[in-house]
């Protein structure tokens, strides 16, 4: 290193630790004393440059962090109240979804299980005749239902109670030849008649009662006369 | 290097281990006397540099959890100083004021410099363009090296040895002119 570069990376950086910039430092006096010079004035520029410091500056500067963190930790009346609307909102319409969720599984569970159970007993597809004339009616009071229309009675091939996914159900033919299955099914009561069907049934579901009133049959078969008439003249007390 | 504040706080009491509280407070005991120096330096305003240090400060507390290297705490803090500056300089185009009004202040920590020559040598700084003023701050007051300098400025280190060299360079040119002013002063005069 010469003289001159030495003296530019001085005037750079007179604090370096090169072993170069040393090594030039002792060889050369002149150079010692040029650094030495930088260093002093850089000496009396710090010193000039030691402004006062405000004594209470530390204390403001703690204070206005605290103020800080309390202001982010205060929550305002008004975002209490945003965030609690949100809360109930989204709980809401959780608890909706999952209502809705619920429901709609639970429909489609109850139409595999009558379809099953229709499916399962062929022996009484084929009724004829009509049921004794308080058989019907007895049946039906059996789950909280009163019929006052007797009229129905002549539509009714059969009537009895049996059990369905371990529940006592109404089972109960009508309809010519009997070919319209009739079900009364205790339990969660559906929110609205929701018709449905499959390959070769057709169906409607009825809320009524604690439960459901499920109307099958063939597919083709009309259900909607006997449908009308069950709708006028079963009344039910649950 | 001669300041020998470049450690003022303790590079393994800063470390991990301590609360966030405790940080802040080091960070504040040990740093805060040269970061208002270097704001003031940086603003030439004592209400605004007073503004940038607690703003600085309130910033750090929020992002201490990533001041991971305790030997970086201070180029850390005066970066956010530097920045807030940018900040605020771009939001208020504010105004400077000559540093001539530096004076005592009640209740101040230490004695101001009053003599002349620290007067011509603070009025010489004040001359001094802040790109050449900037990082012969940090190096004088802040003890930083060139390579720490360059974080804080967000420059290369090349860049601010070619800037500490010209700060230097004008400053002496700046003193021996005003050498030259009071030379013909007296001569006046007599």
């Amino acid at each position: 290193m010469n003289c001159l570069e030495f003296r530019r990376i001085c005037l750079s950086d007179p604090y370096t630790s090169a072993a170069d910039f040393a090594a030039h430092r002792l060889e050369c006096h002149e150079c010692t004393r040029f650094v030495d010079s930088v260093t002093a004035f850089d000496k009396k520029l710090l010193d000039a440059m030691q402004v006062p410091v405000p004594e209470d500056l530390a204390t403001r500067v703690k204070l206005r962090q605290v103020i800080g963190e309390e202001h982010a930790r205060r929550v305002r009346p008004w975002q209490w109240a945003l965030a609690a609307s949100i809360f109930v909102s989204v709980a809401l319409g959780g608890f909706l979804g999952l209502q809705v969720y619920s429901t709609n599984l639970y429909i489609a569970q109850l139409q595999a299980s009558v379809i099953d159970h229709v499916n399962n007993e062929p022996d009484f597809i084929s009724v004829q005749g009509k049921v004794p004339s308080d058989k019907f009616a007895r049946v039906m009071a059996a789950f909280g239902a009163e019929v006052v229309n007797k009229d129905i009675e002549s539509l009714i091939a059969h009537a009895y109670v049996c059990v369905m996914d371990k529940r006592p159900i109404a089972h109960i033919f009508a309809g010519n030849g009997g070919q319209v299955t009739v079900l009364y099914v205790t339990g969660k009561r559906i929110g609205a008649e929701t018709p449905f069907k499959d390959d070769s049934h057709q169906g409607v579901l009825i809320p009524a009662g604690g439960g459901n009133l499920v109307v099958i049959a063939p597919k083709g078969e009309q259900i909607e006369p006997l449908v009308t008439k069950l709708k006028q003249s079963i009344r039910w007390s649950i | 290097m001669f300041n020998g504040k470049k450690f003022t706080v303790d590079p393994v009491s800063v470390g991990m281990g301590r609360s966030k509280r405790e940080k802040f407070e080091l960070l504040l005991e040990g740093l805060m006397d040269d970061l208002y120096r270097y704001a003031y330096w940086v603003c030439r305003d004592r209400v605004q540099a007073e503004e940038l240090v607690q703003e600085t400060y309130l910033r750090a507390w929020k992002a201490i959890g990533s001041l991971r290297d305790a030997d970086s705490a201070k180029s850390w803090l005066f970066t956010i100083c530097r920045r807030e500056y940018a900040r605020q300089f771009e939001r208020k185009r504010l105004q400077m004021q000559d540093v001539e009004d530096i004076g005592e202040l009640p209740g101040a920590k230490v004695a101001f410099d009053t003599s002349t020559e620290a007067f011509v040598l603070r009025r010489a700084l004040a001359t001094l363009s802040d790109d050449y003023r900037d990082p012969l701050v940090l190096q004088v007051l802040g003890g930083f090296s060139c390579e720490e300098i360059a974080g804080v400025l967000g420059i290369s280190s090349s860049a601010v040895m070619t800037r500490l060299f010209r700060a230097r360079k004008q400053m002496r040119e700046l003193l021996t002119d005003d050498e030259s002013d009071s030379r013909c002063v007296t001569e006046v005069r007599a």
